[in-house]
């Protein structure tokens, strides 16, 4: 027997398969238990990869996102804050002039704008989270708490999908051809 | 809808909308609490500066998702930050340990046993894609964009984003048969 293609499960499991191409698919996953079993195993995987990413960056969000700046007020920020630092490098230099000029010393390369109050612009990647991190935290998370049945991959299509196999597998033939 | 119908305020109601997503988009690419925090400020920043730009050919949500996920491109070119991660990854050994560890010493129920190698099986496939294909990948399943919304989103053909995708059902199944 001729097993489903990357292509076909693809199209099965993100929802895009339509007309013939989505009968024939559907009509060997009923017929083919190793495809059925496949499928409906990388699945659930997918299931699970979305609702671990989104429980992780929930909580990421939650502890990084608080207190943040909305647009208006981020932007207001923004332009105050290169203001000031205009006003601190003109006051700079001002003084630097001030101070060089009696000893008639030769110029000396003054701080930029940039380089006094960019603090913002260092790198910080102290909290980059490896994959096995993640699975880590993921694994904490599943230990609490096994639920019988994760976030589907996509609600339309996991609960289409469910329910032509359970008419399948009552012996009725495939009637949830529409999307 | 055009920037006409957005006030300022109304502005701020549409980043309550989906700050949620955009943030999820970026720690998935990003993997850093802080950077996608930070990028996330940037993105309604840039969307609220770019407003006029906003012809509504995509809903607000997949132009929002088109801007982080350029931000995030653009984070991944930085090549200082690019030496941070470098410098970091060797932290990813000891992480690995750790993980083995807590597999080994545990007893766990069948159940969550199975969870978890579903999870890092779809885990270790999604490390073996592009770049790219990542992204389109965790935008089907994770955002549950469209194909159609994804090609929007990423500059790309309907067909790249459904290529993307086969060749992630290709690696998962890879993953799965491995002994």
């Amino acid at each position: 027997m001729k097993h489903l293609t990357d292509e076909q499960l693809a199209g099965w499991l993100a929802g895009w398969l339509a007309g013939e191409e989505e009968q024939q698919t559907r009509s060997h996953l009923d017929s083919c238990p190793q495809c059925n079993t496949e499928a409906l195993e990388l699945r659930d995987g997918i299931s699970r990869y979305a609702v671990a990413m989104r429980r992780q960056s929930s909580l990421a969000e939650n502890a990084h996102m608080n207190g943040k700046l909305a647009p208006r007020r981020a932007l207001a920020l923004h332009r105050l804050r290169w203001a000031g630092a205009g006003a601190l490098a003109l006051l700079l230099v001002a003084q630097t002039a001030w101070l060089v000029k009696p000893r008639h010393a030769p110029a000396t390369a003054l701080p930029t704008a940039s380089s006094l109050v960019s603090p913002q612009n260092e790198a910080q990647p102290a909290t980059q989270l490896s994959d096995d991190e993640l699975l880590e935290a993921v694994n904490n998370d599943l230990n609490r708490e096994v639920p019988l049945a994760l976030a589907p991959v996509s609600a339309i299509t996991v609960a289409r999908n469910n329910i032509a196999a359970a008419s399948s597998r009552a012996g009725t033939t495939g009637e949830f051809s529409g999307k | 809808m055009s920037d006409v119908g957005w006030s300022a305020a109304e502005f701020d109601e549409i980043m309550r909308e989906h700050q949620a997503r955009i943030y999820r988009v970026l720690w998935c690419e990003l993997r850093d609490d802080e950077a996608a925090a930070t990028l996330t400020q940037d993105c309604f920043l840039k969307a609220y500066r770019g407003r006029a730009d906003f012809r509504g050919e995509a809903s607000v949500g997949t132009w929002l998702v088109r801007i982080a996920v350029n931000l995030a491109r653009d984070y991944h070119r930085n090549r200082r930050l690019g030496f941070w991660r470098r410098l970091l990854s060797g932290n990813v050994r000891e992480a690995e340990r750790a993980v083995q560890m807590a597999v080994d010493g545990t007893p766990r129920a069948d159940r969550a046993l199975l969870a978890r190698e579903q999870l890092q099986l779809t885990m270790e496939a999604v490390k073996t894609l592009s770049p790219q294909q990542q992204t389109a990948f965790r935008l089907r399943y994770l955002e549950e964009l469209s194909v159609e919304e994804i090609a929007t989103a990423m500059r790309l053909e309907v067909g790249t984003v459904k290529s993307h995708l086969s060749r992630a059902v290709s690696a998962l199944r890879q993953q799965r048969n491995q002994p």
